[in-house]
């Protein structure tokens, strides 16, 4: 067994609160468990991470929900997630459709998650209490991409926050990688999120920004 | 669909079997004191910034025009709570700089020259790739105020101009593209045309950087992936 610990930060800064209000519903609480690759797993979130708990949102699973909650329902017409329409509306349906292994673990203190694709995606202590709300929905639309298949493929570029020329880098937007996906995401929920603050969006336009200029190989040339 | 996996069966050998504990949530810091300014920063900060729900944006603009009245007051506030959190807490620091980028007033200006000057601290993570960057969280925080600059700036704000133009020489490249994005879409055609003349070397590249709309952006597919049919292993004995 691997005991860990985490101290958890402010639940407003990170919209923990806001959120937490509304996930503590049962009938979101059996949507989530069963569409988003938990249903299966209760060894992996017992334990303090939330599974004899799901409203505390101190604990991982509510935290996780939290983040479910904003992918399932930040697009005005959620209920319409076609693949040919705005990634704002399917995100939640390629999430659902490339994860059905959701598993908690320790992690080792400030690792955030991993994908083993085709297999599982493991979500760690930094997904919790590092990432905001819509920090967390990016992370599950990046793992999720890795879930299906597509790794990384190039070395982060010259100056990069996430270690210039170490791989884990996308080579470019029309690579379609895990990056991309993460940022188009946060892109779409600056431009159009629902149900929101314009301050929580603007959040996502800087994260997607930091994502654009650090995590390509070569730079699209594009910001939010 | 994913395949189903109904059964929350004990996983043989103890998978999965971590255990957490967590201790309580950090408060934010009362760094503002008990005054009725104090109170409406924290009440915004702490309850309407994040907000959800459909009315939440109404009720933060709502906020924001009452600290708007008392801007000065709100501005010293925000610069005492900031200075009083620690360097770990990059969700309160960005919210209170996000605060001052809604709130869009000119007292704000040293405010956000005093954080665009401190030096970013080295990286804390030992695998930034794979955990949090916290440069990227502090590069975050700064391409914020860049952009509450970049509001002041194009309301005309002298002050605001110059220092959005002086952090075109940041050492940080997100910081120097936000400022040369921000100052592009300005429309202070002096402003953009003293940029144009200090841009060196590399940097001019910048110019070419360009905000656009998402609706412009090349889009992604979607589309399942996933092979059907995962399933877990038998149990064996």
């Amino acid at each position: 067994m691997v005991s860990c610990s985490s101290t958890v930060p402010d639940k407003d800064a990170s919209g923990d609160n806001f959120y937490g209000g509304v996930i503590c519903n049962q009938t979101y609480v059996d949507y989530f468990w069963n569409t988003y690759g938990f249903a299966g797993n209760q060894t992996y979130w017992d334990d303090g991470f939330g599974y004899e708990d799901p409203c505390n949102t101190d604990e991982p699973l509510a935290r996780t929900f939290n983040a479910c909650f904003l992918l399932t329902y930040s697009a005005q017409d959620y209920e319409n997630d076609g693949y040919e329409g705005k990634m704002l509306n399917w995100a939640r349906r390629y999430v659902r459709e490339n994860n059905n292994d959701l598993r908690a673990l320790c992690g080792d203190g400030t690792a955030i998650a991993a994908a083993f694709a085709g297999d599982r995606i493991e979500l760690y202590q930094g997904f919790w209490y590092s990432k905001d709300v819509p920090g967390r929905a990016e992370t599950l639309v990046h793992e999720s991409r890795h879930m299906g298949g597509k790794p990384h493929n190039a070395t982060f570029p010259t100056g990069s926050v996430f270690g210039a020329g170490g791989g884990g880098a996308d080579s470019d937007w029309s690579y379609e990688g895990a990056w991309m996906y993460g940022a188009l995401y946060l892109w779409w929920f600056f431009a159009e999120g629902a149900r929101t603050t314009s301050a929580l969006r603007e959040r996502a336009r800087q994260r997607g920004n930091l994502v654009i200029d650090n995590a390509f190989a070569t730079h699209p040339g594009f910001n939010i | 669909m994913s395949p189903p996996r109904s059964s929350d069966t004990p996983s043989i050998g103890g998978a999965g079997d971590d255990r957490l504990e967590t201790s309580p949530p950090r408060r934010p810091a009362n760094a503002g004191g008990d005054s009725e300014v104090a109170g409406m920063v924290a009440d915004t900060v702490g309850n309407l910034m994040n907000a959800f729900g459909v009315g939440a944006e109404q009720a933060y603009q709502a906020s924001l025009d009452r600290l708007r009245a008392r801007a000065p007051e709100v501005v010293a506030d925000v610069g005492t709570r900031y200075d009083a959190l620690e360097e770990d807490q990059y969700s309160e620091r960005e919210s209170l700089i996000q605060l001052l980028t809604d709130l869009r007033h000119t007292a704000s200006v040293p405010v956000l020259d005093d954080v665009l000057r401190r030096p970013i601290p080295p990286e804390r993570s030992a695998d930034p790739a794979h955990g949090l960057s916290t440069v990227g969280e502090e590069i975050i925080i700064r391409t914020t105020a860049v952009e509450a600059l970049a509001r002041l700036a194009a309301d005309g704000d002298s002050g605001a101009k110059d220092l959005l133009l002086a952090q075109t020489r940041h050492d940080t490249f997100s910081v120097r593209r936000a400022a040369v994005q921000g100052i592009a879409d300005s429309g202070d055609a002096d402003l953009l045309d003293r940029m144009r003349r200090e841009l060196q070397g590399e940097d001019a590249r910048l110019l070419e950087y360009r905000r656009i709309d998402v609706r412009s952006a090349p889009q992604a597919q979607g589309g399942r992936f996933l092979q059907p049919g995962y399933a877990p292993p038998p149990p064996t004995n």
